[in-house]
């Protein structure tokens, strides 16, 4: 009797535990500038291309969720459209990349701003928010997309 | 008998001779510069007006100098060479290209036989010499604005053109500077920064000069900036007074000769008690739009722009002083009355709209109006020397943001099933934040007595949500669809009758919203332009279609007209899409996403294909 | 027979540390109904149950005999237990119990009779933060803060109830009893303090993973003290008044703390987190979580994440030892 009640307690705190397998959301960068240092243009002379580095938040999808929530927060709907269509801003959702389309490149155009009124959020933001922006922005038009446009 | 003919011959020699010196005289007027300043008092009869209407300020003839042709914003012109019968003559004599695919708001001013352009960004000052308008430029002025101005700007990288006075021609940047050239030399005099455009102030107007003070008004009503106009000395440039449009009385300019006619208009700081906390200081309530004099009175006339944050929730209060008519002093800013069109504005509703200043026989004695068609959808009719509202009726139909206006209070009955939310979306509100009429600006032709205006037909749903604010970084809060309205064609002239608040007739244009300005004629022509690339000229009376000419581009700008060293009439206007609405045919915008570009892409669905962007100068003579 | 014992012991523990949090020693009349109602019911349970365990005992310890002595085992009989013991008893029990219950509830008004008067306070419920609008006086006095609430003792204070995102749910026990904040509807609760003090309170509907650090701290004060706690409060940001403090605003304008954070007076007007304008007086931070003092302001900047690991507030780590130190200078200077 004593050894079936153990068990079921034993049981009921296994089950509780396996719960809990909600991947971390937060990796253990630190959120300091600098930016990630990526070429935008091309790189004259014969030579290896510097390695570039991987979002750590591909194919997750609460970081996609993050990361359209931060594309509200921070306020990058109002100049480029509240689903990413464009507007003050270009287009995120179309095949048009003016600085890069790779997570790298679009990483840095968000840590660096540019030229023509793109603020640089990298003085302001860890770099996990703007990897996770990056992610909900590659996002778009594809079926991961969280909070899709619905076409009327 | 004797004494019969020497009678005769003398009234023969006196009759020439004032015929030759008369017309000496109109020759005079038409080829010389024309005051841009009349002396106090001179109201000048049109040829032809009908009874019981003044004009306030002199009428453009020859030259073009400031950005509506007239001070009182009529955008009438007395030439007469090109008229309903010969108007289909009308043929291209000299083109430019600008070079820059962004829209061509605005319009070139015409003084000594030059003709001024101002481009988009980055806002270069262009000198065609009219004596050989085919030939290569004067000069071609370049202010350098910086470059992240043009992520500040809400609707797309316009400039809506220049005044010219004192010798020089004065613009604003889209980085918030006001510059003045030597309208000869092309040489810059002076340059006075205003706006500050890190926390995203631009300037997109064309500032207006008026006796010794430039005029001029700051954007970035979306951006959470704080409105204001300032007088900049003309000579020198340097800064007279600013008068913000929220806040304390202090800063507003408004003093002990304020004397705003409506009860709800009146009291003390209402700038700051009309706002939850200090939210004043981002409250919008810009002066991007035009601005209109009247020498009589002696006072300027302007409308502001939108309470900041398109949440309305998120601001409790009568948001004073947003979309609301001012009347101040150009010398020192004074405010002399205010009339609040909208108070708590939950539509974007900007009323920075043209005041076109008529004198006119209302209701049985003759009365100084100020009239505005507004993007509420409704003729507003104001007495301009005490602010009260006179008339407020609906130009646009299916205008059901409100019902009317109480004209005894002086507030809009509004419905409140189309009143906005955070959290919820209203739908199917007519007009759409577009407005039943945009900034594109309407012209009055005293010899019909017809205000015509360029509007278009369009509606929404409208939702608000929370909004962050983050200084540099639009202000906004709401997620906006829009689509056409109901009724064939989106885009409508209007030839509205001022003095009988209805439609005398209307033409409509499909499937493009109008968002270009109007000029009227004396000789009996309306001119106006579409998004599908038809520049075109309608007769004043009836609005009989008598000519159109294709350009290459979407026409969002002000035709103007004037008299070359030829003697001959000239019409000129910019073609090359863009603006607000135009932004579905700039490359940059996915139209799939229909809350992109502020909710425009679901009315202009389409418009890449009838347009794309392009940048030219048209100039026009039988 | 021991095991159970140990179990009550140890589910006492954590009472103890609840002692501010109390329903049974309520501090308002409408606490003061509930904490009646549960003392009586709690004695009447407590009542029944002795009397049941005195039965079970009794059956367990009474003596037995062999088969042979007893009655055969068809012999009828026992009804009476049953029916007075297993309906009627019970019935009269739970009934008086009920009644007990509606006249409690009856001293609390329907929402519909609280529309008399506009509410004082606006709580806003975030995941996992209380934000407090607070509406008396003109428009431009009204002014926003967060997580600690307070309100004049010995009068009642309305209170409109709304939530941002997800269902929460405002208690707190020596005050009231529980009502949600509901997204889409605003709710009222009518709260009064019969004395002034510290009460706390927490989230009473699940709303997240950070749920159970989403405290309440209702700060009952004297008339006197609230009105004066209402003029601080409708000051703008305290202006930074030593060389650290003025570093210290530096960095929290262009370090990214504006982004999410509003202090009056500044140009930082984020909306995302709590307002922070008076933050340097307020007697706990993080939703009332941990004190507030320099250690845990610090930490809290820091690695937020590692003292509430789901909060939306980022890790800032990005700052110098003395960035950091002025940072919380000028925080602490905030009062």
């Amino acid at each position: 009797m004593h050894e079936r009640m153990l068990l079921s307690i034993l049981l009921l705190i296994a089950l509780c535990a396996a719960g809990c397998d909600r991947p971390p959301t937060e990796t253990a960068t630190d959120g300091a500038p600098p930016a990630v240092d990526i070429p935008v243009g091309p790189m004259p002379g014969p030579g290896q291309f510097p390695p570039s580095p991987q979002n750590p938040y591909t194919g997750n999808s609460v970081a996609l969720s993050e990361g359209r929530q931060l594309f509200v927060n921070y306020n990058c709907y109002g100049c480029h459209g509240g689903h990413g269509g464009g507007g003050m801003g270009p287009s995120l959702r179309d095949a048009t990349w003016i600085y890069g389309s790779s997570d790298a490149h679009v990483f840095s155009s968000i840590a660096e701003g540019r030229g023509q009124g793109m603020p640089a959020w990298g003085t302001k933001l860890p770099q996990d928010q703007i990897w996770k922006l990056v992610a909900y922005i590659k996002s778009m038009n594809t079926p991961n997309e969280p909070d899709a446009p619905v076409q009327k | 008998m004797q004494h019969s003919r020497f009678t005769w011959i003398i009234t023969l020699c006196a009759g020439s001779a004032t015929a030759f010196f008369t017309s000496g005289c109109a020759t005079k007027t038409e080829t010389a510069h024309a005051a841009s300043n009349a002396p106090a008092g001179a109201a000048t009869d049109v040829p032809g007006a009908l009874p019981g209407i003044h004009v306030v300020s002199p009428l453009p003839s020859g030259e073009w100098t400031v950005p509506a042709g007239d001070l009182a914003n009529t955008r009438f012109s007395t030439l007469s060479q090109i008229n309903t019968g010969n108007v289909a003559n009308l043929k291209l004599v000299a083109t430019m290209s600008t070079g820059i695919p962004h829209g061509h708001e605005g319009g070139p001013l015409v003084v000594n036989n030059t003709m001024y352009v101002v481009t988009p960004f980055p806002n270069s000052l262009l000198a065609l010499d009219l004596k050989n308008p085919t030939g290569p430029l004067k000069f071609q002025y370049d202010p350098h604005p910086k470059p992240m101005a043009q992520g500040k700007a809400c609707c797309d990288v316009v400039n809506r053109g220049a005044s010219y006075g004192d010798g020089k021609i004065v613009y604003a940047t889209l980085d918030g500077q006001v510059v003045a050239v030597d309208a000869q030399t092309g040489k810059e005099v002076w340059k006075t920064p205003l706006g500050n455009v890190d926390i995203g102030e631009t300037i997109t107007m064309a500032p207006l000069i008026v006796k010794d003070r430039v005029i001029v008004g700051n954007a970035g009503g979306e951006m959470g900036v704080r409105g204001w106009d300032a007088g900049l000395d003309l000579k020198t440039g340097k800064l007279v007074w600013r008068a913000y449009n929220t806040g304390p009385d202090k800063d507003v300019l408004i003093g002990p000769d304020f004397k705003p006619f409506y009860k709800k208009d009146q009291g003390k700081d209402l700038g700051v008690s009309s706002w939850v906390a200090d939210q004043y200081k981002h409250g919008g309530a810009t002066q991007w739009g035009w601005v209109s004099y009247d020498p009589e009175l002696d006072l300027i006339y302007y409308g502001t722009g939108n309470p900041g944050v398109w949440n309305a929730d998120q601001r409790p209060g009568d948001n004073k002083w947003s979309i609301t008519i001012f009347a101040r002093n150009p010398e020192t800013g004074q405010a002399k009355w205010a009339y609040q069109i909208s108070p708590h504005d939950a539509w974007d509703y900007d009323e920075i709209m043209e005041n076109v200043l008529i004198d006119m026989d209302w209701q049985g004695r003759m009365r100084k109006l100020l009239v505005h068609p507004g993007r509420t959808g409704f003729v507003f009719v104001l007495d301009r020397e005490t602010g009260e509202l006179l008339s407020a009726e609906k130009f646009m139909p299916p205008t059901n943001w409100a019902k009317g206006f109480d004209l005894k209070t002086g507030l809009p009955q509004v419905d409140p099933s189309k009143e906005t939310h955070q959290g919820s979306t209203t739908h199917d509100i007519c007009p759409s934040s577009t407005g039943g009429k945009e900034f594109v600006p309407s012209s009055f032709s005293p010899r019909t007595g017809l205000l015509y205006i360029p509007a278009h037909n369009t509606c929404m749903d409208y939702g608000g949500v929370k909004a962050n604010y983050i200084a540099g970084t639009p202000y906004l809060g709401a997620s906006v669809t829009m689509k056409p309205g109901p009724g064939a064609g989106q885009g409508m002239l209007i030839a509205w009758d001022v003095k009988n608040a209805k439609a005398a007739w209307t033409v409509t244009e499909s499937p493009w919203p109008n968002y270009s300005g109007v000029l009227s004629t004396a000789g009996d022509v309306v001119f106006y332009g579409t998004m599908s690339r038809m520049f075109k000229a309608v007769d004043a009376h009836t609005g009989k279609a008598l000519w159109q000419f294709q350009t290459g581009s979407g026409i969002i700008g002000n035709p103007m007209t004037y008299i070359g060293p030829d003697g001959k009439q000239y019409v000129a206007v910019y073609s090359g899409i863009g603006g607000w609405m135009g932004a579905e045919a700039l490359p940059a915008l996915s139209a799939d996403d229909p809350t992109a570009a502020l909710g425009i892409v679901g009315a202009m669905k389409g418009l890449k294909s009838y347009t794309g962007p392009g940048g030219t100068l048209y100039i026009f003579s039988l | 027979m021991k095991l159970p014992i140990r179990i009550l012991a140890a589910l006492a523990l954590p009472l103890a540390a609840f002692a501010q949090q109390r329903i049974l020693s309520p501090a308002g009349p409408a606490g003061a109904s509930l904490a009646r109602l549960g003392w009586f019911v709690l004695i009447l349970s407590l009542v029944v149950l002795g009397v049941m365990w005195l039965i079970l005992a009794l059956v367990l310890t009474r003596p037995r005999g062999s088969l042979d002595e007893h009655e055969p085992a068809d012999t009828g009989g026992g009804q009476n237990w049953i029916f007075i013991g297993g309906f009627a008893f019970p019935a009269a029990v739970l009934a008086i119990m009920y009644i007990a219950g509606l006249d409690s509830m009856s001293h609390f008004p329907l929402s519909g009779g609280m529309n008399t008067k506009d509410a004082e306070i606006r709580i806003v419920g975030h995941q996992w933060w209380w934000e407090l609008q607070y509406l008396g006086g003109p428009l431009n006095e009204h002014f926003t803060t967060a997580n600690e609430i307070h309100i004049p003792a010995g009068r009642t204070v309305d209170i409109d109830l709304a939530s941002e995102d997800v269902i929460h749910s405002f208690w707190v026990p020596a005050l009231h009893g529980k009502v949600d904040l509901i997204p889409g509807q605003m709710n009222r609760i009518r709260i009064e303090a019969s004395h002034p003090g510290v009460f706390r309170g927490q989230c009473a509907e699940f709303c997240g993973a950070e749920h159970a650090k989403m405290i309440i701290s209702v700060v009952a004060e004297t008339p006197e003290d609230y009105n004066r706690w209402l003029a601080r409060m409708r000051q703008p940001g305290a202006v930074p008044s030593t060389d650290e403090q003025t570093r210290g605003q530096d960095v929290f304008l262009s370090g990214g703390c504006s982004l999410c954070h509003t202090i009056d007076g500044t140009l930082a007007a984020g909306t995302v987190g709590p307002n922070l304008t008076h933050i340097g007086s307020r007697r706990k931070i993080a939703a009332n979580l941990l004190d507030n003092n320099t250690a845990n302001l610090t930490a809290w900047v820091t690695h937020a994440r590692s003292l509430k690991p789901a909060v939306v507030m980022p890790n800032m780590t990005q700052f110098s030892g003395d960035q950091l130190r002025e940072l919380v200078v000028y925080l602490e200077s905030l009062k």
